[in-house]
């Protein structure tokens, strides 16, 4: 206990909430600027157990923000090479990694195994995902999200509690796809930090949570505002509905999956000039924003492949086709580095 | 007559942008003049005027999330907030 007496010292914390943070369970999902700004602090409290979910590779571009990957973590997998800058942070912590994407598949097994989750991922989809695992599980969930100097930070499902849905119920929202955004490691790391100080009070039971709160952060004039909202009850989640419902939202299947298809196209839906250019039979490159006015390239008897590069824009690719009367439509898990790799094995 | 007089005088609500929104509109606030109490045509003059049909958001009244669904007057100096889903991360 010597390690944490500061933290102790504190009458919130004490013995018995040090005990707490020892024995919570907390998933972490998404290892990007917020999963980096939050894992370290998390294991050097204490927690009990942290599994880190996440199947992207390390990208340079990633090292602006993502400060626990260091050079040589570039092109390997984000989970094994955060748990290589974690491990030694604190050997009382048990850290388990989750390197495939989490899917309608996994995610009831995965979440059961944890009490708290902490969304920090980067995917509108996958936000839906996660709020209505944690509906059918009964188990809440702290949400933060970035755009440019903005922050959302809020916490949903608390003791049932309002959820994501009460506050966004239409998922079909607009978002600006991920090659366009830009942002500062700073921001994404304050943000990160709010996450993880409410995951703190949760766990002690003490001071005021964000549940039914969402609180704005605008760092670069430092402005917060707290916006205040209801539980929607007309709004539910059960298991059933849960499974089939998420069975048409999330189609994703790995590159080999999708090679043992039969009359199937690949589509790339990054910009003509992205890296690895992947030139090869039954790939075709329509960028995102090129799609609804190239749309008679494709037919909408094959089934089609989409892929880009971490699986943002494919998503708008995949509702852009299915709005023009396209059904035959997975996603690749894969992002293109990943699968410019595998085609060359 | 007091009255009269009362409703002859302009009224403003401030609207507050965030995310995606601000930067359609270009700012982070502005001061309207109020023309309808309703919320729905106020914001449908709004969305108009930046082309924000297509975002899906949802609005605060003083510092409340409010349902769109059901009809909600605005009154003088309220503080309306346009809050769009944020996704990065």
């Amino acid at each position: 206990m010597e390690r944490y007496k500061r933290q102790i010292k504190l009458k919130e914390v004490g013995e018995n909430g040090q005990k707490l943070i020892n024995d919570s369970k907390v998933l972490v999902v998404g290892v990007g600027g917020l999963g980096c700004a939050i894992l370290p602090y998390l294991i050097s409290a204490g927690i009990g157990k942290i599994g880190i979910a996440d199947g992207d590779l390390v990208e340079i571009s990633n090292l602006s923000r993502q400060v626990i990957f260091n050079e040589s973590s570039v092109g390997l997998y984000k989970v094994d090479e955060a748990l290589n800058s974690l491990k030694n942070l604190n050997s009382e912590s048990e850290i388990v990694k989750y390197q495939n994407y989490i899917t309608n598949k996994n995610i009831l097994k995965i979440f059961n195994l944890y009490d708290i989750i902490i969304d920090a991922t980067d995917s509108l989809e996958l936000r839906y995902l996660i709020n209505d695992a944690c509906v059918v599980l009964d188990k809440p969930f702290i949400y933060g999200s970035v755009h440019k100097y903005q922050g959302q930070v809020s916490t949903f499902n608390y003791k049932n509690g309002p959820t994501y849905r009460c506050l966004y119920p239409n998922q079909n929202a607009v978002i600006e796809n991920c090659d366009e955004g830009g942002v500062m490691g700073t921001t994404v790391g304050l943000i990160g930090m709010i996450q993880a100080n409410e995951l703190m009070k949760l766990i002690l039971k003490k001071g005021d949570n964000l549940s039914g709160k969402l609180l704005l952060y605008d760092v670069l004039n430092n402005k917060q505002e707290i916006y205040n909202f209801s539980k929607n009850k007309n709004i539910l989640v059960d298991k059933s509905q849960f499974s089939s419902h998420l069975n048409n939202e999330i189609n994703n299947i790995s590159f080999n999956e999708a090679l043992s298809f039969k009359n199937s196209i690949f589509l790339d839906v990054r910009e003509l000039n992205e890296i690895p250019k992947i030139v090869k039979n039954d790939f075709i490159n329509i960028p995102l924003s090129e799609l609804k006015e190239k749309i008679n390239l494709l037919n909408n008897k094959t089934w089609i492949m989409i892929f880009c590069q971490t699986g943002k824009r494919s998503i708008l690719a995949k509702r852009i086709l299915f709005d023009n009367n396209f059904v035959k439509l997975k996603l690749i898990n894969e992002g293109a580095k990943e699968i410019n790799q595998l085609i060359k094995k | 007559m007091k009255n009269k007089q009362l409703t002859n005088q302009k009224e403003f609500v401030i609207v507050k942008y965030f995310g995606i929104i601000s930067e359609k509109t270009g700012k982070n606030e502005e001061r309207i003049e109020l023309t309808d109490n309703d919320i729905s045509n106020f914001l449908k003059k709004i969305f108009l005027q930046y082309k924000l049909e297509k975002f899906s958001v949802n609005i605060s009244v003083n510092h409340k999330i409010i349902n769109l669904n059901q009809p909600y007057k605005i009154k003088n100096s309220d503080e309306i907030a346009i809050l769009p889903p944020f996704a990065g991360g």
